[in-house]
């Protein structure tokens, strides 16, 4: 088994610096440094796959605030599609990933948006036309819960 | 055992599947085992069978409920254990159209996790139907995801044989069978279904005598399938009908054939042969074609009474002659009265499927139609004509109007999303022909049929159409 995902990332910079992350598809490992947008190519070869986002070089004070508290300046990843043939994951991202900061709490659903330093875990469990059958079956059901909870 | 034959969820029945049974006969013949299992009958019979997922089953972007779905699950989990416990060397999944597509994933989900070892091999023509929502070809999504082992696209009668002695992981193309082949293919083997399980006095056996059709209709994608009319010896044929009714006391048989009167001349065989050994004792029915008198004297249809033909399916379409020139149906309206005229005196009923809104349709053909309607619809009053408008005109993929050659001569209008594919098409060269006319012309037909008490089979059928054709304008 082996189909192909392809995980679109948007940086959001700040001055001259630029996210670096970590990814991990399936236990192998790259690191990438990208100043613009990017599209990763991971292959899931088993039924459980994980890919792993591991923002690494987010510090507390990349992000700026002014006295209003509105970021003014910030080191993000957005995280911009995650498309199987015609199918984007991205819709179901709360269902099928997990954030954890470096400190193991959990950030909530930000539909993509990486602000922690921190681990974005994805799995997506093959065939991916069932995983995607499954998800728009339920989500047509079920707008705001969770894939695999309890209803 | 060899190979279990399974047949899945959704598929209209009230028969015994018979590709399994074709297909058990096939095997056995070469000294392989096997054994058929209905879950469709099952899934019908069961509280499972909610009208959302049947829905769904049929139209795959109309969700069911939730929780009918993961009963659905359940249920087929349990289907699989049943079919793992049969330790097969092969599970072959008969995919009859479409409709059994989202179920057939299932079960090969369900299998695959219960025994990721079983061997799956897939067939039946709905293998070949477009899933909508990746705009691939069924198999072809199914393949490129490694979930099942080989696959068998066509015919595999003679293919499935060859998988049970080489054991191929692959897809196969099966080449259409020869008139030896289709000779040589036994007499399907009903012994694993119970027939009083499809109905008792109603339980009908389908027969093939022919694969693929004398026509090549613009609109039809039987030539996709079958290239060539091929079909087997009228002797052959009345024969298997025979056994089956002295094996099974089954009485009642239809056609799978796209035209029971393709080849006169073994349709001609056959029916003098049932009617000189079991005169007037079994009954079928079968799509037919209106013939010319030259063709089929008189004595034909006095033959086809006798050896129980008892109704026939026809694709009139169109009541204008125009039309159906161009959709190379090649029967005129003097064909139709005469065809029309002779089945009646027989007393065979007659089935006629009627469109509009093909791309050259203009008023003038459609009140052509009208009129057919009215000038045979006093036939109903003996119970010998019923008419199903079986909606307005769409193009499937695999017909030759899709071709580019003909969606070019027609002006058809086609966007990046194949739009033609669906209600909306448009014509450049016809753009009279809108949706709207279409449609209103679709309504007129149901309420001219309705006023004469014509639709009275397939009601549910027609209705459905009425809706989603309402539903689009």
């Amino acid at each position: 088994m082996s189909e192909l995902v392809q995980i679109t990332l948007e940086p959001v910079a700040k001055e001259n610096k630029h996210p670096l992350i970590h990814v991990n598809v399936n236990d192998v490992s790259n690191e990438i440094q990208f100043k613009d947008k990017i599209v990763i190519d991971c292959i899931m070869n088993k039924i459980y796959n994980t890919i792993d986002i591991t923002f690494v070089n987010k510090v507390l004070k990349d992000t700026e605030v002014d006295k209003e508290g509105n970021i003014t300046k910030d080191l993000a990843v957005i995280v911009k599609s995650i498309t199987y043939k015609t199918f984007d994951f991205h819709p179901y991202l709360e269902d099928i990933s997990k954030y954890v900061r470096v400190d193991g709490s959990e950030v909530g659903n930000t539909h993509g948006f990486m602000g922690f330093a921190g681990t974005l875990s994805i799995s997506l469990k093959s065939p991916l036309f069932i995983l995607a059958k499954e998800l728009s079956i339920y989500k047509s059901n079920y707008v705001n819960s969770k894939f695999g909870s309890d209803i | 055992m060899d190979l279990a034959i399974v047949t899945v969820p959704y598929m209209f029945t009230n028969n015994p599947p018979v590709a399994g049974a074709v297909l058990k006969s096939c095997v056995e013949q070469h000294g392989f085992s096997a054994i058929n299992l209905d879950y469709n009958l099952k899934f019908i019979k069961s509280n499972i069978a909610t009208d959302d997922l049947v829905t769904w089953f049929q139209k795959e972007d109309s969700y069911p409920v939730y929780d009918n779905f993961l009963k659905f699950k359940e249920w087929v989990k349990e289907c699989a254990k049943d079919i793992l416990s049969h330790n097969a060397r092969w599970i072959g999944i008969s995919v009859f159209t479409k409709d059994s597509q989202l179920g057939a994933e299932e079960f090969i989900i369900a299998l695959k996790e219960l025994d990721p070892t079983c061997k799956i091999v897939l067939g039946g023509t709905g293998t070949e139907d477009l899933r909508s929502q990746w705009q691939k070809r069924w198999y072809e999504l199914i393949w490129e995801s490694d979930i099942v082992d080989s696959i068998i696209l066509r015919e595999g009668e003679v293919e499935i044989v060859k998988l049970l002695k080489d054991n191929y992981n692959n897809i196969v193309e099966a080449p259409q069978l020869t008139v030896e082949e289709l000779n040589d293919v036994p007499v399907p083997n009903f012994d694993d279904f119970s027939m009083s399980d499809y109905g008792k006095d109603t339980v009908t056996i389908p027969i093939t005598g022919s694969k693929g059709c004398v026509r090549k209709c613009t609109f039809c994608n039987v030539e996709a399938f079958w290239p060539v009319f091929r079909h087997r010896s009228g002797k052959i044929v009345a024969n298997e009908i025979i056994q089956l009714y002295e094996k099974y006391n089954i009485k009642n048989f239809k056609f799978t054939d796209s035209l029971i009167n393709g080849s006169l001349k073994d349709f001609r065989l056959m029916n003098l042969e049932i009617a000189e050994k079991i005169p007037n004792v079994i009954n079928y029915r079968g799509q037919y074609i209106c013939r010319p008198q030259r063709q089929m004297p008189d004595q034909d249809y006095e033959l086809m009474r006798d050896a129980g033909c008892s109704l026939v399916q026809i694709g009139i379409e169109s009541g204008s002659e125009r039309v159906r020139t161009h959709m190379k149906k090649k029967f005129s309206n003097e064909d139709i009265d005469h065809s029309t005229n002779k089945l009646a005196e027989m007393g065979i009923k007659q089935q006629w499927f009627i469109f509009v809104g093909y791309p050259i349709e203009e008023d003038e053909d459609f009140n052509d139609t009208l009129l057919l309607i009215k000038k045979w619809a006093h036939l109903r009053k003996e119970n010998l004509l019923n008419i199903i408008p079986t909606g307005v005109f769409q193009m499937l993929d695999g017909t030759p109007i899709t071709r580019p050659d003909m969606i070019d001569e027609l002006g058809i209008y086609v966007d990046g999303n194949n739009a033609y594919h669906t209600y909306q098409w448009s014509s450049e060269k016809y753009p009279n022909n809108t949706y709207e006319v279409r449609s209103n012309r679709f309504l007129e037909v149901v309420d001219l049929c309705k006023k004469y008490d014509l639709i009275t089979e397939y009601e549910d059928f027609v209705s459905m159409h009425e809706t989603l054709i309402r539903s689009q304008m």
